[in-house]
């Protein structure tokens, strides 16, 4: 009787060791949490991407219609803060009264430069835009962000230089450079 | 380790799956497009509820068994990290500058 106690007593203790072992065995045991600070810098960006950087006239004096050899897409992409609300696309030339020039003292002015954007109607540059001369400028293209704060456009430009205003135009070779250039505000 | 502990997991989380980084202006960057690469191997999304973390917004960057041999010892991980933007919306991610904090933390188990 008294050894079944004892047998009885150390069997408890051994299930009470086991007992009091077990859970923390069991417990998972956590390093302390190490933070890595991310810092990722989007920034911003409007570039302007022509198909085309050469156009030719063949001019007869006194005609309204002197189209240009080839057309001129202008691919506008940007990546802009939500701040930005409009890309807005220009064409013009640093001067309204020698647009072109012969070099010679003879001028085409940019009022007699016409420009059709996708297929629209042909405009003179005759307006004062954020770049170029006064009065010696187009806007092409005016886009509302909308949350397309990545995105991109395509502008195909055709040209005209009309020259019923200026119907004793010396022969000569004209040349000069048109600017197009994009702006986000 | 004691006696008993099988295994070390080491494991990177955010605390939100949608917003592992953000620009503070509503504009977030989630955990599944910040990828892990773990001493050079694949790059791995944080997209697995792991012991730590948000759900869907950690990954196990490594298990070590734990036997007699190791019981007191360590590893090391050498973490690279890339930021994919081709997915879903993030394409049109507006520029700015997104902050974010990732958390590394290890598990002896059981």
């Amino acid at each position: 009787m008294r050894l079944r106690t004892k047998l009885g007593t150390t069997a408890a203790l051994v299930l009470a060791a086991i007992m009091l072992a077990l859970p923390a065995r069991a417990q998972v045991r956590n390093s302390a949490a190490s933070p890595i600070a991310l810092n990722a810098v989007l920034n911003q960006s409007l570039t302007v991407t022509l198909s085309g950087n050469a156009v030719n006239f063949t001019l007869a004096a006194g005609n309204a219609n002197n189209p240009g050899s080839t057309t001129i897409t202008a691919t506008t992409s940007w990546t802009l803060t939500q701040t930005i609300g409009t890309v807005s696309l220009f064409a013009y030339f640093t001067s309204a009264t020698s647009a072109l020039t012969d070099g010679a003292g003879h001028f085409i002015p940019s009022s007699s430069f016409q420009l059709s954007n996708n297929g629209g109607a042909f405009n003179p540059l005759t307006n004062t835009v954020p770049f170029g001369g006064a009065n010696a400028g187009l806007p092409v293209s005016y886009t509302l962000i909308l949350g397309n704060n990545k995105s991109s456009r395509t502008d195909t430009m055709k040209f005209n230089i009309n020259l019923s205003p200026l119907p004793t135009l010396a022969p000569g070779t004209y040349t000069g450079t048109l600017t197009i250039q994009a702006q986000a505000i | 380790m004691k006696p008993g502990r099988t295994a070390v997991g080491v494991y990177a989380y955010f605390a939100s799956a949608a917003a592992a980084l953000t620009d503070g202006a509503g504009d977030n960057i989630p955990s599944s497009a910040f990828f892990i690469s773990d001493n050079s191997g694949a790059s791995a999304a944080l997209t697995n509820t792991v012991a730590f973390g948000a759900a869907n917004a950690g990954v196990q960057l490594a298990n070590v068994a734990i036997t007699a041999a190791n019981r007191t010892s360590s590893r090391t991980d050498v973490m690279a990290y890339n930021i994919n933007l081709t997915g879903g919306t993030l394409p049109q991610l507006p520029a700015a500058t997104y902050t974010g904090t990732l958390n590394i933390q290890a598990q002896a188990t059981p």
